[in-house]
C-alpha cells in the first residue's frame, strides 16, 4: 500500500506563510508541526507544509501546486 | 473575498524584511520572556528594560511567520520608550483591533463602555495595516503572540 504525503519547506519562507499564498490560489496545504514537534526539533526545522494526494487528485492538481509554491516564492522574495 | 493583499501589506512586509530592534539586552537588569505559538512553530523573544514604570529599551529575537515577526518588531517600536500603563493600554487596543475584547469575555456590561472609552483615544499607527489579519482567523493568533508575550514580561517584572 502506498500513501501520497509531501512535507517541505523554503528556508526562507515560514510554512504558514506559504499556504497563505496557496489558499489564495485554491491550492489546500496543512502547515506547522503537524503533532510532530519532536521530529522538527531533531531536523532543526520551524515549520512544514504538508501536501496530501489521494484517489481523487490528479496531475493537474500537482501542476496548480507547483505554480502556486513559484507564486509563493515570488511574494515573499527578499 | 478577502486577499493576500488586505492580510499582507506592504508595511508588514517591510516589517518582516527588516524587524526593528532586533538583539538582546543583557539579562540582568533587563528582563527575558519567551513565547511560543504551539503547533505551529511562531516564536518570540523579548529583552524588555523597564525602570520607573516605563519601558526604556525593547530588543526582539525569534522566528516565525512573517505576520509574527512583523507583529513583535511594530509592538517593540510602539511600546518602547512608553509608559508600562501605556503598553498596557496599547495591547488591548491592540487586541480589540484583533476583535477580541477581554471585558466582552467577562460579561459586564459596565467594564465594555470604559474599555471602549478608554480605548477610543489611542492611536495605532503602523499598528493598523495588521487589521486585515481579521479576515483571516486562523492568523489572529500569530499577529497577538507578540503581545501576549509582552504582558507576560510586564506582568513578570510587576511581580
Amino acid at each position: 500500500m502506498r500513501g501520497g504525503v509531501l512535507s517541505f519547506l523554503f528556508p526562507h519562507i515560514h510554512a504558514h506563510d506559504v499556504s497563505q499564498v496557496l489558499d489564495e490560489e485554491a491550492v489546500c496545504v496543512r502547515a506547522g508541526h503537524h503533532c510532530a514537534k519532536p521530529l522538527m526539533r531533531v531536523l532543526g526545522i520551524p515549520a512544514t507544509s504538508r501536501a496530501s494526494v489521494y484517489l481523487y487528485n490528479d496531475t493537474d492538481d500537482i501542476d496548480a501546486l507547483v505554480e502556486a509554491l513559484a507564486k509563493a516564492e515570488q511574494f515573499f522574495a527578499l | 473575498m478577502a486577499g493576500l493583499e488586505d492580510l499582507y501589506r506592504e508595511i508588514i512586509l517591510d516589517h518582516y524584511r527588516a524587524p526593528r530592534n532586533r538583539g538582546e539586552l543583557p539579562v540582568p537588569p533587563a528582563h527575558q520572556v519567551e513565547g511560543f505559538n504551539p503547533l505551529c512553530g511562531d516564536e518570540v523573544v523579548l529583552y524588555l528594560d523597564v525602570h520607573d514604570g516605563v519601558v526604556t529599551d525593547v530588543k526582539i529575537a525569534g522566528q516565525g511567520c512573517s505576520i509574527s515577526q512583523a507583529s513583535t518588531s511594530m509592538m517593540s517600536a510602539a511600546v518602547k520608550g512608553k509608559s508600562v500603563a501605556e503598553a498596557r493600554t496599547l495591547t488591548r487596543a491592540f487586541k480589540a483591533l484583533m476583535s477580541i475584547h477581554e471585558s466582552k469575555i467577562g460579561g459586564d456590561t459596565d467594564e465594555v463602555d470604559v474599555a471602549a472609552d478608554e480605548l477610543a483615544g489611542v492611536r495605532l499607527g503602523d499598528l493598523e495595516a495588521l487589521q486585515g489579519v481579521v479576515k483571516f482567523p486562523v492568523r489572529i493568533k500569530c499577529a497577538t503572540l507578540a503581545w501576549n508575550t509582552l504582558t507576560q514580561g510586564l506582568d513578570e517584572i510587576d511581580a
